[in-house]
């Protein structure tokens, strides 16, 4: 399997397949989390349509709420 | 306003660094910032501000002291357990500097009133703990065009960012247009925080606040700043702002307050009859001193809670292991799961259900309730 390199480690994953995709598969939710892209800052709108390839960077994010 | 002497003196060694200067302190003075929360993240940020000079400062908190917040709550001391959290802030940002207004609000913030508090302050400063006032204080915040600056944490990660789309950066619904599902993502309570985090977070907030307020440097807005604790490390993801968001992007939806809990999934609980899957912690005394009912009672909190605080005669089976060591339980038997305040044992319930499981119930208000109703000697933590 491909791999790509998520908040610098690197990931199997199915790729290429769009966002959302790979962050269900990580088992994220694609509502709560901010993702950064090969450097490019995406919108949660933008994650269904942006593919993601063998070898890309992500930074990924999740929600916290404490206070 | 001019300065007088003492304030000079206060406030000498802003006076004298260029960025500031006397302009940048009159800034400063002139400024009102309303704090959502007085609890972690709202300690230092009140108290730095009201160091730095901030002339007005609102404080929304309607919560108790309670000995659990002392830990990283340095806006409260000992003897203020059991005090309104609002007045004992006050007591202490006044010891600081008289010269800074306190405004308590000893009160919820709602749908109902967070227009009101918030219209009359420049700057607004999230140190919530919950996700309902956090979509309800961006969304009052867009709809008011006030800068929100933005904290949270949890573990020993930390998060900020100054959500503003007046000033051509993302809201907080552009980075997570919805909350997740209740109980997804588990709070302070449920899985710790270490008691300087909110120190280091709040004070970033606190530095955004003051360069707001004079009009220098390069702010957040646009930017999430992350930070861990166990690494050291601070990390930056860019943001943008989304067009489809539905309170700030091109085509809004969302143009007035909503209903918040409900927005979260939040269910309120209905009176005295309850939900048919809970026990109470009566209920589970019965089981523990009458074996015969053949009902055995399982802690699904992880190993280090037990640790803390047990009851006697109950078996732990950490949720964190259910899936793999389910197989360790009998379906037929009849199980009542108990965790720290019932949220994890109703997911313990939730899985075991759905492994067949026809028999389990989930034990109300957990050790928590316990602690409160059947053996104060069990340690609440």
């Amino acid at each position: 399997m491909d791999s790509v390199i998520a908040n610098g480690k690197p990931v199997a994953a199915q790729v290429p397949c769009s966002l959302e995709t790979f962050l269900i598969a990580q088992k994220l939710l694609p509502r709560s989390v901010v993702v950064e892209h090969n450097g490019e800052a995406v919108a949660p709108s933008e994650f269904s349509q942006r593919q993601v390839r063998a070898g890309d960077r992500l930074e990924i994010v999740k929600i916290v709420a404490g206070g | 306003m001019e300065l007088n002497n003492e304030e000079i003196r206060r406030y000498s060694r802003h006076l004298i660094l260029p960025e500031v200067g006397l302009a940048g302190q009159k800034k400063i003075n002139a400024t009102s910032v309303l704090c959502i929360g007085a609890g972690g993240l709202g300690s230092p940020i009140a108290m730095y501000l009201a160091a730095a000079g901030i002339g007005k400062l609102g404080i929304v908190d309607f919560d108790t002291v309670d000995y659990s917040n002392l830990q990283r709550q340095i806006l409260h001391t000992d003897a203020d357990v059991g005090r309104s959290k609002a007045e004992s802030a006050k007591e202490t940002i006044h010891g600081i500097n008289p010269n800074c207004e306190v405004v308590i609000h000893n009160t919820r913030i709602s749908s109902e009133n967070a227009l009101d508090l918030i219209r009359p302050y420049d700057i607004v400063v999230d140190g919530t703990d919950n996700f309902p006032t956090r979509y309800l204080t961006n969304d009052a915040c867009v709809l008011l065009k006030k800068p929100n600056v933005y904290g949270s944490i949890f573990r020993f990660e930390g998060q900020a960012s100054v959500f503003a789309p007046h000033l051509g950066g993302p809201c907080y619904r552009c980075l997570y247009p919805e909350p997740p599902p209740p109980g997804m993502v588990p709070s302070c309570a449920e899985g710790g925080v270490l008691g300087v985090l909110p120190g280091i977070i709040g004070c970033i907030q606190a530095t955004e606040i003051l360069k707001l307020a004079l009009g220098k440097g390069t702010s957040l807005v646009g930017r999430l700043l992350l930070f861990n604790a166990l690494d050291l490390k601070f990390r930056e993801l860019k943001l943008r702002k989304d067009p489809q968001c539905p309170i700030c992007g091109d085509h809004p939806t969302i143009k007035e307050l909503i209903d918040y809990e409900t927005f979260c999934g939040i269910v309120p609980e209905p009176e005295n009859n309850g939900n048919p899957d809970e026990v109470t912690v009566q209920d589970m005394k019965n089981a523990l001193d009458n074996p015969v009912l053949g009902i055995k009672v399982v802690d699904v909190r992880e190993p280090d809670e037990y640790e803390i605080a047990k009851v006697a005669g109950v078996s732990l089976l950490p949720l964190s292991e259910l899936q793999s060591r389910f197989t360790e339980l009998d379906p037929n038997t009849q199980y009542y799961l108990h965790c720290k305040a019932g949220v994890r044992s109703m997911k313990a319930l939730a899985f075991l259900r759905q492994q067949g499981f026809k028999y389990v119930k989930s034990v109300k208000g957990g050790i928590t309730a316990w602690s409160d109703e059947i053996d104060r000697n069990v340690p609440r933590y």
